[in-house]
């Protein structure tokens, strides 16, 4: 047995503030770490997809952001409703836990009413099909359960979409997906350059101004995609 | 392996004369899990979670950056989050999970 934790704080005063700053590893927002990974052509983690996946869809009010951490452990069933109930389109970041740890990501349109799952897999494999489709399933079992809407099965489909060329960039790929899904054209089936959308995203972790996702945008549906993407970095 | 830790006793409890109201504890219990291990932390509630996160990291030998602490409702724990502001009840618990890290190939 290991001795008591006494986590009464000092005497006389709280804690210093010098304690809450930005880095602090439990904090969600970002430390220097995050930015290494973009710049070092690293694997990304869930707290660097989820935060620039708020960036991404801070306007997309109609928009709900998938934690990805509900694949390991799923909130209450009136938790998730109140999340995610009352949206028209849900975009998931899949992780899978296996061999070689991968990222997916889901985009669910009519949840409502009659659910439709697209995957896009930039490393298809029917292991991460089948872990995307149990996990969307595990989702709408509690938002819409079959017993009590027997017909409102969700439709699964697995889309064509543009292939990683190494081993560290699924990343990349759930958030470029992200970025033409929210503003509403059809992801990159192929020819994404990922060191360019690195460089692109590192700009915008730089950045605490709004501003450049919107201009990101705009780049975006001015020119073709990776013309776009070129103008966009020249913007941020 | 179940670990319980025990907060130092303080002053004797105070029994309210029949009738009032039980006052409001001003420490909460935790169970911080992880899937091979539990740790019981007595806190105050106004006390920011971080310091009961690093202990169970120090402890642990995990490194903060590679864990996530997630409460029963499904909400991330961050560093200046305290069981008031999570509105947590005694007892409640703290699930430790491994980062989400991914390339593939």
């Amino acid at each position: 047995m290991k001795g008591p934790i006494d986590s009464t704080p000092e005497p006389g005063g709280g804690d210093n503030d010098d304690d809450r700053d930005a880095m602090d590893p439990f904090d969600l927002n970002l430390h220097p770490d995050h930015l290494n990974r973009l710049r070092n052509n690293e694997m990304l983690d869930d707290r660097l997809i989820a935060h620039l996946l708020r960036c991404f869809s801070v306007a997309a009010n109609s928009w709900a952001i998938v934690d990805s951490l509900h694949l390991l452990q799923m909130p209450p069933p009136d938790k998730l409703k109140a999340l995610y109930a009352s949206k028209e389109t849900l975009f998931i970041p899949v992780h899978h836990q296996n061999a070689a740890a991968h990222w997916s990501c889901l985009v669910v349109t009519n949840p409502n009413i009659s659910p439709v799952a697209h995957h896009y897999d930039s490393c298809p494999n029917p292991s991460h099909s089948a872990a995307a489709r149990d996990y969307v399933t595990d989702i709408f079992d509690v938002l819409q359960p079959r017993r009590l809407q027997p017909r409102r099965m969700v439709i699964f489909r697995d889309v064509n979409s543009a292939r990683q060329r190494n081993g560290v960039d699924c990343g990349i790929f759930v958030l470029v997906n992200a970025i033409y899904l929210l503003l509403g054209l059809q992801p990159p089936a192929t020819d994404v350059d990922s060191n360019l959308w690195r460089r692109v995203f590192a700009a915008m972790l730089c950045s605490k101004d709004q501003q450049h996702m919107s201009d990101l945008s705009e780049a975006i549906k001015r020119r073709s995609p990776v013309a776009g993407v070129q103008d966009a970095q020249q913007v941020l | 392996m179940s670990d319980r830790s025990h907060s130092p006793t303080g002053p004797g409890p105070q029994h309210p004369e029949a009738g009032e109201p039980a006052p409001v504890t001003e420490h909460i219990n935790i169970k911080v899990a992880d899937r091979d291990n539990e740790v019981f932390f007595k806190i105050k509630r106004s006390t920011p979670l971080k310091k009961l996160m690093d202990a169970f990291c120090q402890r642990q030998a995990l490194t903060p950056t590679q864990v996530r602490f997630i409460t029963s409702e499904g909400q991330k724990v961050t560093a200046v989050d305290t069981p008031d502001t999570l509105d947590m009840e005694d007892g409640d618990t703290l699930q430790v999970h491994q980062e989400q890290i991914g390339g593939s190939v």
